[in-house]
């Protein structure tokens, strides 16, 4: 679970007859990881396609372009793979042939209906006029001036007297002499005027109008005749190219593998990792092959430690989480794969992350709404392969989950209404709550954090939790360095010790933070309860608020002495910078207060106004207002607690806890024959 | 120490002003970031995870301000 799975390099050895078989077999087999070989090293050249190769891919591309043209979607989720008929290559290509015919007949027409739109729309204007094409031409001393405008045009006998105009509004034709034609058209073109071409015909306009109009109806109808004919052939078709596709996209890749491997003139070589439990069948399974031999390179976890001279020996990353754990190796993935020496952090990421996630929403309204919703989600999603929602979704369900933990037991809240009026409470509004107003008895938890009057107590939480989750990153820093490097390792012993410090002085300082409402301040309480062990007595500074009962202990002192030294030693100088780093890292934790306080601080203002008209003797209507005033704002809060969890659990898993060990450099393990979605 | 009405009036307004920087400094910041992400994902967007906290680290600056901003406050009662 902490370790991916071993690894095994294999070496495969065959006569170059043996190779299609060999590609077969490995295919079904999904098994193994090829390295590829690179042309030219160790004087071994790279495998040519197989015959099948060069017709495969023709056919792919003719099929693709028939999806193009029917618009046939990548179907959802895995197509199931029926048998396809011998004859593959003649239905496609025939198919090919009818629909190209049909796209070109599809263009043809829309570029003709393009054409008789233009025509239309020239000629419309033409058409309300009293006039025939013949009075447009002709005149040896009149020239016609037609044309859009956008506003009525008067004045136009000031220009020249003679002037003869008709017009319909927002068009204009004019009849004026030649020797006036310049300066009226100046004129007209002030007034916004723009001249139009006058069609060619015979007759009155409005005749080849109708006539266009009439053609137009002919080709839309041919139009819709032609598309039609797609859609039946996309209906029919669609679950056949499909298959078609998968079906060829593999007989592509397994005629395409021999580019990846080595040949001599009679022989190939395949080289690639294998998961060490399966070795032993995939031989047992190749060896069946005539004259092919299989053997074991090395053992990856024979030697330990990464060789730094020979970067490609690092063996691909199969991780190997429990069912529960494995939606959470996406988020992780997304930072970077773990290599293959060092520990996956999937696991302590599937506790932590939701964890954050809860203590940020931190009600058990939005909690229990988040798990009933992603379950009843992922029981409709039970077909849908595991993509990057479906993965968030699991994700977001356990975050659910301990957003009502947290809700019911440390907060004692839901939908932004406590289960007990919070202490100190002045107004109706501020007391209302689910034990007294809605439910009509008592609830019988107790909050042991109210987030608005006790913020600097969520502090002290937040700060606790991110001691919990950097340390915890230190130690998996310490067992990953021990296997390389004691000295390593030493370095983040270093910072353990450090960070061990900071937090025990941050908790002393906060131990005596002023109380509130006579509670005991979480500081003290932590001080005096889960750290108590910690040897007490040390040095007063009263100046920053360690005063004479609460000194800074000498040990936490001489634990960060100890661990700087360790770093200085481990790491070097320059590193120490990182120790404001850390005390950075520590404080950047208090956003889970801050998001929660300013969370719980919107939806009690929202609340507050809803709450207003629950409690004034009003109307069924002034009840009905406030509900929707409510669930709006409710709505609104879950969406928003939602994105700032997701976003900023997600940060503190990358920034502050991997940065602190986490390397991510591997590369996932993906055998040859496992498809992945085929981008077209 | 006892803080008069105008000492406690100070600090709240220093709080307030703690606040106000922070949130404006982390705002440009991420904006100058975001931007730039943006363009790295629109070439490569398989970059997302590495660009999302890259995005968000300057929220540690709001966080600080608030840290303070509470500590401050704390003075007041």
């Amino acid at each position: 679970m902490l370790r991916p799975a071993p690894m095994a390099r294999a070496l495969i050895v065959g006569p170059r007859d043996a190779l299609e078989p060999v590609v077969t077999t490995l295919y079904d087999l999904k098994l193994l990881h090829i390295v590829d070989h690179a042309a030219g090293q160790e004087d071994l050249e790279i495998g040519k396609p197989l015959p099948a190769a060069t017709e495969a891919s023709e056919i792919l591309v003719k099929l693709r372009s028939i999806a193009n043209v029917l618009q046939v979607e990548e179907p959802k989720g895995s197509v199931p793979l029926e048998p396809l008929a011998a004859d593959l290559r003649q239905k496609i290509l025939a198919l090919e042939l009818n629909i190209s015919e049909e796209d070109t007949n599809r263009k043809k027409v829309q570029s003709l209906l393009q054409d008789l739109g233009h025509k239309i729309e020239g000629l419309t204007p033409f058409a309300q006029l009293p006039l025939t094409f013949e009075d447009y031409r002709g005149y040896e001393n009149v020239e016609v001036l037609a044309g859009k405008a956008p506003r009525e045009i008067t004045g136009m006998d000031t220009v020249t007297p003679d002037v003869e105009v008709f017009s319909v509004p927002g068009f204009l034709v004019a009849f004026v002499p030649k020797t006036k034609a310049t300066a009226m058209r100046d004129f007209l073109g002030q007034q916004g005027f723009t001249s139009v071409p006058i069609p060619e015909g015979h007759g009155h306009p409005r005749e080849l109008l109708a006539e266009s109009l009439a053609e137009r109806e002919r080709w839309e109808k041919r139009l819709t005749e032609i598309d039609e004919g797609l859609t039946t052939l996309r209906e029919r078709y669609s679950t056949f190219l499909a298959n078609a596709k998968v079906h060829l996209e593999i007989q592509v890749e397994k005629a395409e593998a021999p580019l990846r491997f080595a040949v001599t003139e009679h022989t190939f070589i395949v080289e690639g990792w294998v998961p060490q439990e399966t070795f032993t069948r995939m031989k047992a399974d190749l060896e069946k092959i005539q004259d092919v031999f299989v053997s074991e390179l090395e053992s990856a976890e024979g030697h330990g430690k990464p060789k730094h001279d020979q970067p490609q020996a690092e063996p691909p990353v199969l991780l190997t989480n429990p069912k529960s754990v494995k939606p959470f190796e996406m988020l992780v993935n997304m930072f970077g794969t773990p290599s293959y020496h060092e520990i996956d952090p999937t696991l302590v990421f599937s506790l932590a992350f939701p964890m954050f996630f809860g203590i940020m929403v931190g009600d058990a309204g939005y909690g229990l709404l988040w798990m009933a919703y992603g379950i009843w989600l992922l029981r409709r999603w039970k077909n849908r392969p595991w993509d990057f929602w479906k993965n968030l979704l699991v994700a977001f369900v356990w975050g659910g989950f301990w957003a009502t933990v947290f809700g019911v037991f440390v907060f004692a809240e839901a939908f932004g209404v406590p289960f007990h009026a919070p202490v100190g409470a002045l107004t109706p509004v501020e007391a209302y709550n689910w034990s007294d107003n809605i439910l009509h008895l008592s609830i019988p938890v107790y909050p042991i954090l109210e987030k608005l009057h006790q913020v600097p107590d969520f502090i002290i939480l937040s700060v606790s939790v991110a001691a919990l989750h950097l340390g915890s990153g230190f130690i998996i820093g310490v067992f990953d360095d021990i296997r390389h490097s004691i000295k390593h390792a030493l370095g983040k012993v270093g910072w353990l010790l450090i960070l061990v410090a900071v937090y025990v002085v941050i908790i002393v300082r906060a131990a005596r933070w002023p109380l509130v409402d006579g509670t005991i301040p979480w500081g003290y309480a932590i001080w005096n309860g889960p750290l108590a062990w910690f040897p007490r007595g040390g040095i007063a500074m009263d100046s920053v608020g360690f005063t004479a009962a609460n000194p800074i202990p000498m040990t936490a002192i001489y634990l960060l002495v100890a661990g700087i030294g360790l770093v200085l030693v481990a790491e070097g100088g320059l590193h120490l910078m990182e120790v404001f780093g850390l005390l950075a890292n520590v404080i950047s934790y208090a956003r889970l207060a801050g998001i929660g306080v300013a969370e719980e601080a919107v939806i009690f203002a929202l609340n507050g106004i809803a709450i207003e008209f629950f409690i004034l003797p009003g109307s069924i209507v002034g009840i009905i207002i406030g509900l929707v005033i409510m669930a709006a704002s409710n709505l609104l809060i879950f969406l928003l607690s939602t994105i700032s969890g997701t976003i900023q659990g997600v940060r503190l898993n990358y920034v502050e806890f991997f940065l602190k060990f986490y390397k991510g450099t591997g590369t996932l393990f993906r055998p040859f024959g496992e498809r992945r979605k085929s981008e077209v | 120490m006892a803080l008069g009405d105008v000492g406690a009036a100070g600090i709240a307004i220093a709080a307030a002003l703690t606040v106000l920087g922070t949130g404006l400094a982390t705002a440009w910041a991420e904006k100058v970031i975001g931007a730039a992400s943006v363009g790295a994902i629109a070439e490569k967007p398989e970059l997302f995870g590495r660009v999302l906290p890259l995005v968000v680290i300057p929220e540690t600056i709001v966080v600080f301000g608030l840290v303070i901003a509470f500590l401050l406050l704390g003075k007041i009662t």
